[in-house]
């Protein structure tokens, strides 16, 4: 093993024999260097355990060898021996070498005395070897589960007409922490959106792993009964109790919000509640009989949390990273939790930021990396609902005009005169032609739906037909869609054997269109 | 002048004229899905021996990818029988921006007044991608 090789240097060809004689028994592979130069060459190629070194060589001698030795990064740790016959060359070397990983052994040499100090030293090499390999390995296993874990977290989150949300995932920076905390933002049919927050117990790949599974099951689970998440929840609990067998344990809260209504419904199994901040910026807890974690129990019963929020709420959810510090109940993290979400900016974005560094911005270690991982979500009901336009039209191209006109009277009626009107316009004709033509083709009967809102300023608009989508044919097919692509800001299309349902949302122009850099220049440090 | 906009209702009115030999088709309004088969066949009304099409957007308020499609063909098909297109509308109109944001401006060379587009053709300018 190349590891534990030896680096004989002596200039004399009998010491070098005599040399390998004395060190065969240790089995270690031997190297021999007839100069200081020779030896330098060997260490550009391999790595050492030991360097045998002779004090006395003519060209570099051992001292000006050695000094080369430490000069270079790499070598710097190769432990030395010197080898001399002469009693003033051990004084030298005490001397250039005050300290470190270096001896000597005056000529002619004990061959216990040696062996066994060359032993201690391959033995030494050997140890940190495998340190070195056991660090990496760890090191390796954290990256992993931190790109697992951040790859299973939403790219972005869904957009729905009078709902705002916004969410951060803040991993912990301590060795072997990277976790099982996770968010998720699902669109379900019916204009809800499920919200799941969870923690796995436990880090590291095999939480996020875990993790990756309990986020992908919810996901269907959530489609299949949209309506209830206690429902999901026991599907979802049987789940775990099933494959896992009480050796995975997660808590969780799964949320339901209605579209632009304020009814909302949650089911917990063991999670810490959701936290509510009414218009006024007065907050409390969503208190519920909670179950207990995921996968104790295969056929625990989940409660349903459900009530009515008023516009301008705004729910968090989020996990023990940002309420748990050392040394202090969960109820103090739970107050000061509480203390800055109500203090906290009105931008829902801003908000989130504050709330993650006023409540978690202490829970670090003696070194200042955060201990645990943390994950936050928050919804918010639009205040002062704006009246969406709903419109239900027969899937024929003579719709369209009318879509367009209904928008246009919407956006000025609703606007602050901001809006991007040709460009919504066009894109909204674009789409319902698309879904006329392509979606359906000639034929009576059909209709299709379209939905528009304001989240904030920003408007969204929906809309969903329920016609076989046909794939764009042709350069000029597809044109429609690239226009639309370009005047909004996000479009996303939703195609399944039910139907086709395209969003798109787009902020006023007020907004977006300032000068570039101006903010920048502005705001310089 | 020929009205040419029966069945469009409201949403457009289209009005066709021959000047100098040159067919024009000017389009006031909207022009979408719903419609463009209307200024499709206005355009393709176009007797053998004019020299080419205007087609005049100078009034019309909207324009999207069906009135696109509509340029793709009639440029083909005009091209075919050697004669020639050019759009009028105005710079930074919402119609230009169509153009523009399609690619078009660039292929047509829109022209900004109607006079012009048809000298253009009675001097027998050639398109601006093909000069």
């Amino acid at each position: 093993m190349t590891a534990g090789s030896i680096l004989l240097v002596d200039d004399d060809e009998h010491s070098l024999h005599a040399l390998r004689a004395v060190l065969a028994p240790l089995g270690q592979r031997m190297c021999t260097a007839r100069s200081g130069e020779d030896a330098l060459r060997w260490l550009l190629r391999e790595e050492f355990a030991v360097i045998l070194l002779d004090m006395r060589m003519p060209g570099l001698d051992g001292l000006q060898t050695a000094a080369y030795v430490n000069a270079r990064a790499r070598t710097r740790h190769v432990p030395i021996i010197f080898l001399t016959a002469h009693a003033e060359d051990v004084e030298q070397v005490f001397r250039a070498y005050a300290a470190g990983a270096v001896d000597y052994v005056v000529k002619p040499f004990n061959p216990d005395v040696l062996r066994s100090k060359v032993a201690v030293f391959v033995e030494l090499q050997r140890e940190r070897g495998e340190r070195v390999r056991e660090a990496r390995a760890r090191a390796d296993a954290e990256a992993i589960a931190g790109t697992l874990q951040l790859h299973l977290l939403p790219e972005r989150l869904p957009r729905l007409p009078g709902l705002a949300m916004a969410a951060r995932y803040r991993p912990s920076e301590r060795a072997a922490q990277v976790g099982g905390d996770w968010y998720d933002a699902i669109e379900l049919p019916g204009d809800r959106v499920g919200l799941v927050i969870g923690d796995v117990v436990g880090h590291g790949v095999q939480a996020a792993t875990l993790m990756g599974e309990l986020r992908a099951a919810l996901r269907a689970y959530a489609v299949a009964e949209p309506g209830s998440p206690a429902a999901a929840l026991e599907l979802l609990n049987a789940l775990v109790a099933r494959t896992h067998k009480s050796r995975m344990v997660a808590t969780l809260l799964y949320m339901v919000v209605e579209g632009d209504g304020a009814r909302v419904r949650f089911a917990s199994a063991g999670h810490l509640p959701p936290l509510l901040m009414d218009a006024d910026g007065a907050t409390r807890f969503l208190e519920h009989r909670g179950s207990p974690p995921l996968g104790i129990e295969e056929r625990a019963a989940f409660a349903e949390w459900e009530g009515e929020l008023a516009p301008g709420s705004t729910v968090l959810l989020y996990t023990d990273g940002l309420v748990e510090r050392r040394g202090e109940t969960i109820d103090a993290g739970l107050e000061r939790l509480r203390t800055a979400l109500g203090a906290g900016p009105a931008d829902l974005e801003e908000l989130c930021s504050h709330v993650l560094d006023r409540a978690a911005g202490d829970g670090r270690d003696r070194v200042g990396r955060m201990r645990d991982d943390v994950a936050l979500l928050m919804v918010r009901l639009e205040g002062a609902p704006q009246r969406a336009l709903e419109l239900d039209l027969p899937a024929e191209p003579a719709s369209v005009p009318v879509v367009r006109h209904r928008v246009e009277r919407w956006l000025a009626e609703t606007g602050g005169g901001g809006d991007d009107v040709f460009a919504i316009n066009l894109a909204v004709s674009e789409i319902c032609a698309n879904a006329v033509e392509h979606a359906y083709g000639p034929g009576p009967g059909h209709t299709f739906h379209v939905r528009a809102g304001r989240t904030g300023e920003e408007v969204v608009i929906q809309v969903s037909d329920s016609g076989r989508w046909r794939p764009p044919r042709g350069r000029r097919r597809g044109l429609g869609l690239r226009i639309t692509e370009q005047l909004m800001d996000a479009v996303d299309i939703r195609r399944s054997a039910s139907g086709t349902i395209v969003r798109m949302s787009k902020a006023p122009v007020a907004d977006q269109g300032k000068a570039p850099g101006a903010d920048e220049e502005l705001s310089g440090p | 002048m020929t009205d040419c906009s029966q069945g469009v209702a409201a949403l457009a009115q289209i009005a066709c004229r021959e000047c100098e030999g040159v067919h024009v088709v000017a389009v006031a309004g909207e022009v979408d899905a719903s419609n463009v088969g209307a200024v499709e066949e206005a355009a393709h009304a176009v007797p053998n021996r004019v020299l080419g099409i205007v087609l005049d957007l100078l009034r019309a308020t909207y324009i999207d990818s069906a009135t696109i499609g509509l340029l793709f063909r009639l440029r083909r098909d005009l091209g075919r029988r050697g004669q020639a297109l050019r759009v009028v509308c105005s710079p930074e109109s919402n119609v230009w921006r169509v153009l523009d944001l399609t690619g078009f401006a660039d292929k047509l060379a829109p022209d900004d007044d109607c006079d012009a587009a048809i000298a253009a053709i009675r001097v027998d300018v050639p398109l601006r991608e093909e000069a």
